[in-house]
C-alpha cells in the first residue's frame, strides 16, 4: 500500500500561482533565478525573500514546507559558506591561522553567498509545490516544441517523462512485493559484506527488470491500440493558453527586477 | 460489396510469431456481425488473445485476410484506420494506463485522433460518466481498485466511439464483484449498439454471451450458441475447459439416468426444471 | 505446530490522512494438519494478514505466537520462514535464476543446506508440482503460465514448510491450469503440510478447505466449517461474496419446499442429493 506516495513535492492547491500556465512558472522562475543573480546587496536580497514570503501567502503553502526543501543541500549551503568566509581575501583581518584568514568582506561574502543559494532553491520550490508534474512536462514539451523542427524529440521526452511519471508507484509497489516475496524464500537483504548484499540484490532486480520490460511491452501495444502514432497530428483536451493572470505574474517579476536594478544603483547595501 | 451487417471479416488467416515453429493460428474463418457479443474462449496458449490482436491491426496476418468494415489489413494504416473502429481492453489493468490522472488517462485516445480540446473534454465527462467513474476523473490511477482501473480503461477505449471493442481477458486479474462489474458494463455497451468481442476463460461469462466461439491449437474448433456448445460437456472438457456449474449438475444428473437435458446453463432454468421433476413426484 | 494470532492489528500509515486499519484485533488459531480458507472482498485485509504469520509484516499491536514463541522477537526469521512457507499471489513474477532448477533451490540454499541436499530437495519439489524433467534446466521464462506458477510453487516447497501459506494460487490461470494448481496443493495437504489458502473462489475453498476464517473491514467476521460457512448465503452476498452455486441451489430449492439435507456447498453432494431425490424419475419413466 503506497496510497500516500507524492510524486516531486507538489503541493495541490487552486490558487492564483497554481492556476498559471506552466510555461508562465517555468519561464518566470527563469526570470526570478536571473532576478537572484544580479541583485548585488542585502536589500536586494529582502526584496526577494519578500517577493517568495508573498508567493507562499498566495499559493498557501506554509513556509516549513518550503524550507523542508533546503535540507538536501544544507551541505552544499555550509560548504559555500566556510569557502567564501575563509577563502576571501580582505582589509581588515579578523583571524588568521595559516592560509586561513577572516575578514568582514568574508564574512559579508559568506552569508551573501550562502543566502543567493538558498533563495535560488526556495525560489524553484515555489515553481515544484505549486505545478504537477505532468503540468510541468506540459509546459516543457511546449517551450520546447518550436526546437522540434531542429530534431529536438520534445514530444518524445515529454511522453517519456509521463510514462515514468506514471509507473513509478507501481514499480515501487512491484519491489515491495518482491523484496516480500524473496524474504519468505528466506533471502537475507540486510546483513553480510557490501559484495554479499550487492549480490542478493540480484534475486529483486532480475524479477523488476523483467517484469519492467513486461509491462512496456504491454503499455506499447496498448497505446498503439488507442491509435497513438507519436505526437504528430495529436491534440490535447487541455491545451495550455496564457490568460490575464499570466500577464499580471509577468508584471510582478517585472516590478521585482525593476526594484533590484534600482537598490543596485543606488548602491544600499551593497557588498 | 461491402456487407453492411458484418463488421470483421477473417478469411483463412493464419498467424505465426517470429521465430516460433507452430503458428499461433491456423486458417481461421470468422465473421463478426454487426451487434454482436460474442464470446471467445479457449486455453492458455490457444492462440485466443492472437486472434484479438488481429482484429485492430496489432498483428498482421501471415495469410488471409482480415477485413475491418470493408478495408483490409495490410499495412500500418490499414490498421490505424482499424483502430479507429476496434478499441481494445486488455489484460492488466497497470499496464495499459499511459497518464497519471484519470482524466487524461480517458483522453488519450481522443487526443491522438486529432480532435478539438472541447470535443474532447465532453466525451471524456461522457465516457467517465458511463463507466461511473467521474466522481475520480481527477484521481491518480494507483489509488484505484483493479476493477475502477479497468472501467477507466474502458472509458478510454469508449471516448473513441468504436464501433467494436475487443476485451482480452479483461477480468482475469479482477476478483469476483470486479469481474462482475465490467462484464455488466460489457453487456450494457453492447445493449447500447456496440459490438463486442470477449476474450475469457471463465465459462460463466461465456455463457452469457450471444455466440461463442471455442479455439483450441490454433483453430476454431466450435462456433455456435453457449446453450449448444456447452450441452456437450464431454467435449467442452476434452478440450480443456469447463462448463458452467448448473451444466455440469445436468450432466451429473443426465448420466445417472434423471431426465434432465444438459443444455441448462443459469441456476434459474435449474431450479424450474428441478422444480417441475420434483412436483411431478 | 500450531500458529495462534491474538489480538492482532494493523495500520498503514499511521499518523497520516491516509491511515487504514487493515487488520483489525483479529484472533484465531491453525492447528496441525488443518486445511484453511481465508476469503473476504478485496481490502478486507486477507493479504495483509497472512503476511504476519510469518514475520514478513510487524504488527501494529497484538502478536503472531508459533510454539508459544511470539514470532516479532524470533531472532532467526529466515528458519521461520522456511517452517512457514509463503507463496504470494501470482508467485511467477519472483522467478530470476537462469534455470528452473537453480530458481527452485534458492531457498534451501538461503537455509544453509548443502548444494546436495539443495538439489535433491529441489528436485523432489518439482517432482511434486509435477514439472517434468526436460523443464529443469530450461530458463524459467521460457515455461508457460501455469508451469511458470509451479515452479515458483515449489521455490517455496523445496524449503520443505510445515506450515503453507498461499494467496490466490490459482487468480490468472485457465480452468486446466486452475484444476492442476489446487491439485497439487491438495496432495501437499494430504502428505501432512497445514495449508492456509487466501481465495476469491468459494468454489475452491469449497471444495479443498475443512475450515473457513471470513473477513471482512480487517475484522474476522465468520470462523467455521465449510457447511456452517456457506449455510450463510445472505450474510455472504451482504459482504459482496457469492457463496457456492451449489449452496445457492440448494437453498433456493430448500425455499421451494424442497426438502434438501442441511451443509450442502458442492456440486458433487448436490448431484448425489437430487440424484436420492429423483431416482424415481427416470427417463422415459
Amino acid at each position: 500500500m503506497l496510497n500516500n506516495i507524492t510524486l516531486g513535492q507538489f503541493f495541490p492547491g487552486e490558487s492564483f500561482i497554481h492556476r498559471l500556465d506552466p510555461r508562465t512558472k517555468i519561464l518566470l522562475t527563469i526570470a526570478f533565478l536571473v532576478c537572484v543573480f544580479i541583485s548585488r546587496g542585502f536589500l536586494g536580497f529582502g526584496l526577494i525573500v519578500a517577493f517568495i514570503y508573498m508567493c507562499a501567502k498566495v499559493a498557501r503553502i506554509q513556509l516549513k514546507f518550503i524550507f523542508r526543501g533546503l535540507k538536501p543541500i544544507a551541505v552544499i549551503v555550509i560548504i559555500t559558506f566556510l569557502l567564501n568566509l575563509f577563502m576571501s581575501a580582505g582589509k581588515d583581518v579578523l583571524w588568521k591561522w595559516g592560509i586561513l584568514s577572516i575578514s568582514v568582506q568574508g564574512i559579508k561574502n559568506a552569508v551573501f553567498m550562502a543566502l543567493r543559494l538558498i533563495l535560488l532553491v526556495t525560489g524553484t520550490q515555489l515553481l515544484t509545490l505549486t505545478t504537477s508534474p505532468i503540468r510541468l512536462t506540459d509546459g516543457l514539451e511546449s517551450l520546447f516544441l518550436p526546437f522540434s523542427k531542429i530534431g529536438f524529440p520534445a514530444h518524445e521526452l515529454a511522453m517519456m517523462m509521463s510514462i515514468a511519471l506514471r509507473f513509478i508507484p507501481t514499480l515501487i509497489e512491484e519491489t515491495q512485493k518482491i523484496t516480500r516475496a524473496q524474504k519468505a524464500r528466506g533471502a537475507d537483504f540486510e546483513s553480510g559484506s557490501l559484495i554479499k548484499r550487492a549480490k542478493a540484490l540480484l534475486p529483486l532486480l532480475v524479477p523488476l527488470f523483467v517484469s519492467a520490460f513486461r509491462r512496456a511491452d504491454e503499455l506499447a501495444m496498448a497505446m498503439e491500440a488507442r491509435c497513438y502514432r507519436g505526437g504528430k497530428g495529436r491534440t490535447k483536451m487541455r491545451p495550455l493558453r496564457y490568460g490575464r493572470k499570466d500577464l499580471y505574474a509577468l508584471c510582478c517579476v517585472i516590478l521585482l527586477a525593476g526594484l533590484i536594478l534600482v537598490t543596485n544603483a543606488s548602491g544600499i547595501g551593497v557588498i | 460489396m461491402q456487407d453492411n451487417s458484418v463488421d470483421i471479416k477473417l478469411t483463412d488467416v493464419s498467424f505465426k510469431y517470429d521465430g516460433a515453429e507452430k503458428p499461433a493460428l491456423q486458417s481461421i474463418d470468422l465473421c463478426i456481425g454487426k451487434g454482436e457479443m460474442l464470446a471467445v474462449l479457449g486455453r492458455n496458449g490457444s492462440g485466443k488473445s492472437t486472434l484479438g490482436k488481429l482484429l485492430n491491426g496489432l498483428f498482421i496476418p501471415v495469410s488471409g485476410s482480415v477485413c475491418v468494415f470493408g478495408r483490409e489489413i495490410k499495412n500500418e494504416d490499414d490498421a490505424y484506420a482499424a483502430r479507429r473502429h476496434c478499441g481494445m481492453v486488455f489484460q492488466d489493468p497497470d499496464n495499459q494506463m499511459v497518464a497519471t490522472i484519470v482524466e487524461e488517462d480517458v483522453a488519450f485516445g481522443c487526443e491522438n485522433l486529432g480532435l478539438p480540446s472541447e470535443e474532447i473534454q465532453q466525451r471524456v465527462s461522457k465516457a467517465l460518466d458511463t463507466v461511473g467513474m467521474s466522481a475520480y476523473s481527477k484521481s491518480a490511477p494507483h489509488m484505484l481498485s483493479g476493477g475502477q482501473k479497468q472501467r477507466v480503461a474502458i472509458a478510454g477505449v469508449i471516448a473513441m466511439r468504436p464501433d467494436i471493442i475487443v476485451f482480452d481477458e479483461s477480468t482475469s486479474m479482477l476478483d469476483p464483484s470486479g469481474r462482475e462489474d465490467i462484464f455488466e458494463l460489457a453487456l450494457r455497451l453492447n445493449d447500447e449498439g456496440v459490438t463486442v468481442v470477449w476474450i475469457t476463460h471463465f465459462m460463466e461469462e461465456a455463457a452469457r454471451c450471444q455466440r461463442l466461439v471455442v479455439i483450441d491449437e490454433g483453430r476454431i474448433v466450435l462456433d455456435d450458441t453457449p446453450r449448444k456448445v456447452f450441452a456437450d460437456v464431454k467435449h467442452v472438457k476434452d478440450l480443456g475447459l469447463e462448463v458452467p456449474d448448473m451444466t455440469y449438475l445436468a450432466w451429473e444428473l443426465n448420466n445417472s439416468g434423471i431426465d434432465i437435458s444438459t443444455d441448462i446453463l443459469t441456476m434459474e432454468e435449474m431450479e424450474a426444471k428441478l422444480w417441475g421433476l420434483m412436483s411431478g413426484i | 505446530m500450531g500458529i495462534d494470532v491474538r489480538h492482532l492489528s494493523y495500520t498503514y500509515n499511521p499518523g497520516t490522512p491516509f491511515e487504514t486499519k487493515a487488520v483489525d484485533d483479529v484472533s484465531f488459531e491453525i492447528r496441525d494438519g488443518e486445511f484453511v480458507g481465508i476469503i473476504g472482498h478485496t481490502g478486507s485485509g486477507k493479504s495483509t494478514l497472512i503476511q504476519h504469520l510469518n514475520a514478513l509484516i510487524e504488527p501494529t499491536s497484538g502478536s503472531v505466537l508459533v510454539d508459544g514463541e511470539d514470532i516479532n522477537f524470533s531472532k532467526n526469521k529466515t528458519s521461520l520462514r522456511r517452517r512457514i512457507g509463503l507463496v504470494f499471489q501470482y508467485p511467477e513474477y519472483q522467478l530470476f535464476e537462469e534455470t528452473v532448477l537453480k530458481d527452485v533451490s534458492f531457498g534451501p540454499k538461503n537455509i544453509g543446506k548443502t548444494e546436495d541436499e539443495c538439489l535433491s530437495a529441489a528436485r523432489q519439489a518439482l517432482q511434486l508440482v509435477g514439472l517434468s524433467e526436460d523443464s529443469w534446466e530450461k530458463s524459467p521464462f521460457e515455461l508457460s503460465g501455469g508451469q511458470q506458477r509451479r515452479a515458483a510453487l515449489a521455490g517455496v516447497l523445496a524449503m520443505q514448510p510445515e506450515v503453507l501459506i498461499l494467496d490466490e494460487p490459482a487468480a490468472g490461470l485457465d480452468p486446466s491450469g486452475r484444476k492442476e494448481i489446487l491439485n497439487i496443493i491438495r496432495r501437499i495437504h494430504s502428505y501432512g503440510t497445514t495449508v492456509v489458502m487466501v481465495s476469491h473462489s468459494m468454489d475452491d475453498v469449497a471444495r479443498l478447505c475443512d475450515r473457513i476464517i471470513v473477513m471482512e473491514k480487517g475484522k474476522k467476521v465468520m470462523d467455521g466449517t465449510p457447511a456452517e460457512v456457506f449455510s450463510c448465503v445472505e450474510e455472504l452476498e451482504a459482504m459482496g461474496l457469492k457463496p457456492p452455486s451449489a449452496a445457492l441451489l440448494a437453498k433456493r430449492l430448500k425455499q421451494r419446499g424442497i426438502d434438501i439435507n442441511d451443509g450442502i456447498y458442492t456440486l458433487a453432494d448436490l448431484a448425489d442429493e437430487l440424484k436420492n431425490r429423483l431416482g424415481g424419475i427416470k427417463k422415459g419413466a
